[in-house]
């Protein structure tokens, strides 16, 4: 499928603004993706996002490259360069600004202040998105026991997440 | 432990900060973290390990990607504009390129009855390893009551109710500032 100019501006324009609520990683924001891409403009199915965020999860590189796959799948390269932009230049803008202040004591517990009040924030956001995520995988509810057994590896041991990943991908195959 | 870095006033080539990000990126399948600390700090001495861990909670508090922002804020001290350009670009094109390529690996292949059910697991399991970390972020949290009343409101909000992002982090941030701003500091800091 491909968009047309003005849906690929407005969603160009909706990426931007989510970006700046994006604290702790475009991980946050999924869930907001989510409900445009799929349950509001049906743009791909639950299974095709899910199946999209997995692979930006189990590739090298940050995380934020998920807006990257989104884009090449609602057009080509060139959609994926201008959502990966479209997401990325205002933040990036943002931090280069702040690098160029230098701040006192009164800025120091300001950070204290923030860090303390976002971080629970982004723990609950985060929690969401995974919650949201397993629902969207289309394993439907079989999506569950995987979800939470992959959680538990991930927590009980420092097995590579790529791995686990890969290892559910095989239970996939085999119990689906 | 490193404790001793480049001071800001000597400069680095951009093609370094390039190639270290990339490095960074490569590396790191599944957790970009600890292998940034070990490029940085150990490698190449650009930070000591106090300030990698202030770069990264500045990075984290930040909106954006956590690295990226990592790599703004360095490639800016040794090499400003252009320092943070060459650093970005280090951590994003090789890897763009490579997603892009299982991206359309899945657009040809994705339908096809076995693989299809490959990627429903594989998305389950990316799905519960995204649980994980927000179980481990909760973790860190204090042990206080309006720390875990936080967490569960953002879950609740988002993920159960679903409802926007945008209003409900506007809706909790102030609440959320105001009852930190109101917690004196902990003995033990948390990260």
């Amino acid at each position: 499928m491909s968009l047309s100019v003005d849906e690929l501006w407005s969603f160009g324009a909706r990426l931007a603004l989510l970006s700046m609520f994006s604290i702790g990683g475009a991980n946050v924001v999924l869930p907001e993706i989510h409900r445009h891409v799929v349950m509001d403009q049906h743009w791909m199915s639950d299974a095709q996002f899910g199946s999209l965020v997995a692979l930006a999860q189990a590739s090298p590189g940050p995380n934020v490259l998920v807006i990257a796959v989104l884009g090449f799948q609602l057009g080509g390269m060139l959609t994926a360069a201008f959502t990966m932009l479209s997401f990325m230049t205002p933040t990036s803008v943002l931090t280069y600004l702040l690098t160029r202040i230098r701040g006192g004591e009164r800025h120091e517990r300001m950070v204290k202040i923030l860090k303390l009040g976002l971080s629970p924030l982004t723990a609950g956001l985060v929690l969401a998105n995974g919650w949201i995520l397993t629902g969207a995988s289309g394993a439907g509810h079989a999506a569950y026991p995987i979800a939470l057994g992959a959680a538990g590896l991930a927590l009980a041991t420092r097995l590579n997440p790529v791995w686990v990943i890969l290892g559910c991908g095989v239970v996939g195959a085999i119990v689906l | 432990m490193q404790d001793t870095a480049l001071q800001p006033s000597q400069r680095v080539r951009a093609r370094d900060l390039f190639m270290a990000f990339l490095r960074i990126a490569v590396a790191g399948v599944g957790g970009v973290l600890p292998h940034a600390q070990y490029q940085l700090v150990e490698r190449e001495r650009w930070l000591t390990q106090r300030e990698f861990a202030d770069y990264l909670s500045a990075g984290q508090l930040l909106p954006g990607p956590n690295i990226v922002n990592v790599a703004i804020m360095v490639g800016a001290r040794y090499r400003g504009l252009t320092g943070s350009l060459a650093g970005v670009a280090g951590m994003m094109v090789v890897p763009f390129f490579f997603v892009i390529g299982l991206a359309a690996f899945y657009r040809h292949f994705g339908e096809e009855p076995y693989v299809r059910q490959v990627f429903y697991g594989i998305s389950a399991g990316a799905a519960g390893l995204m649980i994980s970390t927000g179980v481990k972020l909760a973790r860190a949290q204090p042990r206080q009551a309006w720390a875990l009343l936080l967490v569960a409101a953002a879950f609740g909000l988002v993920g159960l109710a679903r409802l926007p992002l945008i209003p409900v982090l506007l809706g909790l941030a102030p609440i959320a500032l105001w009852l930190a701003s109101r917690t004196p500091p902990p003995r033990k800091p948390t990260s």
